[in-house]
């Protein structure tokens, strides 16, 4: 110990080289540009990330209304508790939650599958591509717009087809089948997943297939045996992407609702559509603007951030389980 | 001009002027920049809209003043592009056409947005004229959101106090004026499609003719035409069947409005007669004789049902005739507008939007603000829309401009004649605490349970008194406000 201590304090005297004057000066200098260069972003994103999301917590502290400056008020944690004793609140992030839970798996078998179909060397497969992939580029608005004249009750597509064997027929498919419908609605956007899937997979080597084959697998085993492990990782983005777009989920019903029976649009923040289906962002936009309750609102989106944080953590936990890494993770053996 | 020498005479005269003059200008409402001109003769001229005569040592003097110079400055306008335009031109014109007449001011247009209203204020951002709705005026009066403008139309030559209709009383609070009314509709009237009824075997109603809601109900089902369950027709689509509560409060529950005794609650179930009206609405709505959720239309839309000539009574009013003036499927000549439906010996026939604006009250340049306010309320756009046929003028003046020159657009003439003196909405929410659309909201979020008999009349009403009643606590907080013992 005596001699490290000597050897420690030797070092602290031994007198700065031109050589290490030079690095010093060199690394400083480094550093500079660094901080320089990312300065913008920081700068970018202290101003409109940390400053934001700091003056909304605040915010969800007080019973601000958007105009109330002068009068408002420190209401501590009110506005979170209150969200715990709403029933409606519940219930649409109930209704995120089972949206998501049936949305995700189904749009991204559904892509996959789509992908691995499209991904095979058959006639005609970029146009099929193209096909695939339009409905996800044509605004959401107008693709709801194709969803109502498909499943309006008097007028609509679906309605007219099933008359031709059943006349007099006009199911209110909106009212009746409100779920299946929006689920469908999911389905319009599986090319965009479709794409992504389509990039992984032609990263999979040839060799493994013909590895594969030579070893006697069929079709079925290919795809469960190399194509799926090695996509995983794929998977598992497109996973955690999903369920967060999935229990935001709130343009589509809004839009697909709009004008059902009653004839008003999503107007001066009204949300024509019944309550009994709002989705828990579809509560926070209606607290929010329609009822001017932003410090309310804004605590209804910090428990939906924990909430939507606390799922993707799980999902990022579970992970090493099924994920394929061709690189060993960070605390595990290869 | 010539140099003249000064003497006592002229050094008291231009004393007692320019102590006239900056009398004068104080007075004035437009209050930038005073100045005095040397006097010429017997006049001087300074910078308000005023003429005067003085008496100076026996002499007198006519003392004439100008408005000030305008500034150069650049007035924000919220507003949607849609709704500025002169005869012959669009927004564009419009706006050209002021920063010409008005120079140097300038206009930078926004579109009308609440939020962003919501935001640009709080942020401080400039904001002039802002679009406004008169329903919704009470609680942004109450958060000091417009500037009172009272002495503005107390001197204006364009927006006459004595000229306003009635229905600019929606932007008045406590005896002051906040805003105006750009144009605006007895919104209950019914259009009626008389080819519909006499395909459906029924007379159609004379022009003028009243009819009670009672004699609506009945002709429900005589004029809506199905195949099975396909709706081919609807017979009667009433605004605001979604929100019962709203349409009920306007129309039925004239008399009073539905906060008249208590600002600070909403109490429906303590009033019998608003419950056996609001009963007798749900049973209609039951037995499918209007649209609701549970219901739905030929169309998903109440305005295109009734242009696609599947509709054979619709309740927009007056503007809705700016659509059928150009409907392609429909017969403008077989259309008639009809005054509101009667409840008993009640009529009422109110607006129930009331598109207008006012001054915001961060405006730096509420001078400049001001005059573009009083030319779009008052000047070339007011007179394009007069004519357009697409809603009333606020201004009586502008009344006879209304186009009149078919005999559908002349009886829809007549009937909104009749109904002026009608034309102020009973304020269903006439409480600062809760705007009338919240009323509605609640209520229409429970409609389809309440028509599938999953929740009882009873149970939706204290669903809504409570929801309502919450909503007031909040606003009461947010502004500061004490509930009363």
């Amino acid at each position: 110990m005596e001699e490290l201590a000597r050897l420690a304090a030797t070092r602290k005297r031994r007198p700065k080289t031109r050589g290490h004057l030079v690095r010093s000066k060199r690394a400083r200098r480094e550093t500079t540009s660094f901080l320089l260069f990312i300065m913008p972003w920081i700068l970018g994103f202290i101003g409109l990330s940390v400053f934001p999301l700091a003056l909304g917590f605040i915010t969800s502290l007080s019973n601000f209304d958007g105009l109330n400056l002068a009068t408002v008020r420190f209401v501590g944690l009110d506005n979170y508790a209150r969200a715990f004793t709403k029933p409606l609140a519940q219930s649409s992030l109930g209704n995120s939650f089972k949206y998501a839970i049936i949305v995700v798996p189904v749009g991204l078998t559904l892509s996959f599958l789509l992908a691995v179909m499209l991904n095979r060397p058959i006639k005609g497969r970029d146009l099929f591509r193209l096909i695939y992939y339009l409905p996800a580029i044509l605004p959401l608005a107008g693709a709801s717009r194709a969803w109502q004249l498909l499943f309006g009750t008097n007028v609509g597509a679906i309605n007219a087809l099933i008359r031709v064997f059943r006349p007099g027929t006009a199911i209110d498919w909106l009212l009746d089948y409100p779920w299946p419908v929006l689920f469908l609605y999911a389905w319009w956007g599986a090319g965009q997943g479709m794409v992504i899937f389509l990039s992984g997979l032609q990263g999979i080597p040839q060799e493994l297939y013909e590895a594969a084959r030579l070893d006697g697998a069929n079709r079925l085993q290919l795809l469960y045996r190399v194509t799926l492990p090695l996509m995983t990782p794929v998977i598992y983005f497109q996973l955690i992407l999903n369920i967060i777009a999935a229990l935001q989920v709130f343009q589509g019903p809004v839009l697909i609702f709009s004008g059902h029976n009653v004839g008003d649009p999503v107007w001066m923040g009204r949300v024509d559509m019944p309550q009994h289906l709002y989705t828990y962002m579809i509560y926070v936009f209606t607290e929010t603007f329609r009822k001017s309750r932003y410090g309310y609102g804004v605590a209804l989106a910090w428990i939906f951030f924990v909430v939507v944080l606390i799922v993707t953590l799980i999902v990022i936990k579970t992970s090493r389980y099924w994920v394929y890494y061709e690189v060993a993770q960070e605390g595990e053996a290869r | 001009m010539t140099a003249k020498k000064l003497n006592r005479r002229d050094f008291l005269r231009m004393s007692a002027l320019t102590t006239a003059g900056a009398a004068l200008a104080a007075c004035a409402p437009e209050v930038v920049e005073r100045t005095v001109k040397v006097p010429v003769k017997e006049t001087v001229q300074v910078e308000v809209p005023v003429e005067q005569t003085v008496v100076v040592e026996g002499e007198t003097v006519v003392v004439t003043a100008e408005p000030p110079p305008r500034q150069e400055v650049t007035i924000v306008f919220m507003y949607n592009s849609g709704e500025i335009a002169i005869e012959g031109g669009g927004t564009e014109e419009a706006l050209a056409l002021f920063e010409e007449k008005y120079a140097p001011y300038k206009v930078e247009r926004l579109d009308a947005s609440t939020s962003t209203m919501y935001a640009m204020l709080a942020a401080g951002n400039q904001l002039d004229v802002v679009r406004g709705v008169g329903v919704l005026m009470p609680p942004l009066v109450l958060r000091r959101v417009p500037l009172d403008i009272t002495d503005y139309f107390a001197t204006s030559e364009v927006l006459k106090l004595d000229d306003l209709l009635p229905v600019n009383d929606m932007f008045t609070a406590h005896g002051r004026r906040y805003g105006a009314i750009k144009d605006w509709s007895p919104d209950f009237g019914m259009w009626v499609n008389k080819a519909l009824w006499k395909e459906a075997g029924v007379e159609p109603p004379e022009p003028g003719e009243k009819l009670s809601y009672q004699r609506l109900r009945e002709l429900s089902s005589q004029l809506s035409k199905f195949e099975g369950d396909v709706r081919q027709v609807t017979g009667t689509d009433l605004k605001g069947a979604s929100s019962m509560l709203q349409w009920v409060g306007y129309t039925f529950a004239n008399s009073r409005g539905l906060f008249e005794d208590d600002i600070y609650h909403l109490n429906i179930a303590d009033d019998e007669e608003l419950v056996e009206m609001l009963a007798w609405a749900v049973d209609w709505e039951k037995e499918k004789g209007i649209p609701t959720a549970i219901n739905a239309r030929v169309t998903g839309d109440a305005q295109d049902e009734f242009l696609a000539g599947a509709s054979a009574v619709a309740e927009f009013g007056y503007w809705f005739g700016g659509r059928v003036g150009t409907a392609e499927l429909i017969d403008p000549a077989e259309c008639i507008l009809m005054p509101a439906p009667t409840w008993g010996p009640n009529y009422f026939n109110g607006c129930g939007y009331g598109a207008g604006g006012f001054l915001s009250s961060t405006t730096q340049i509420p001078d400049a603000a001001w005059k573009l306010f009083e030319w779009f309320f008052g000047e070339e756009p007011a007179v394009a829309r007069a004519k357009g046929g697409w809603g009333l003028p606020a201004l009586a003046s502008l009344l006879p401009l209304m186009p009149q020159d078919e005999p559908w657009r002349k009886n829809a003439y007549e009937v909104c004649m009749a109904d002026i003196e009608n034309s102020i909405a009973p304020q269903v929410a006439s409480t600062p605490y809760c705007t009338p659309w919240i009323v509605g909201d609640a209520w229409g979020a429970l409609t389809q349970p309440l028509l599938e008999g999953d929740i009882t009349l009873d149970e939706l009403i204290a669903a809504v008194e409570e929801d309502v009643n919450e909503q007031i606590a909040d606003n009461m907080d947010a502004a500061g406000v004490k509930m009363p013992e």
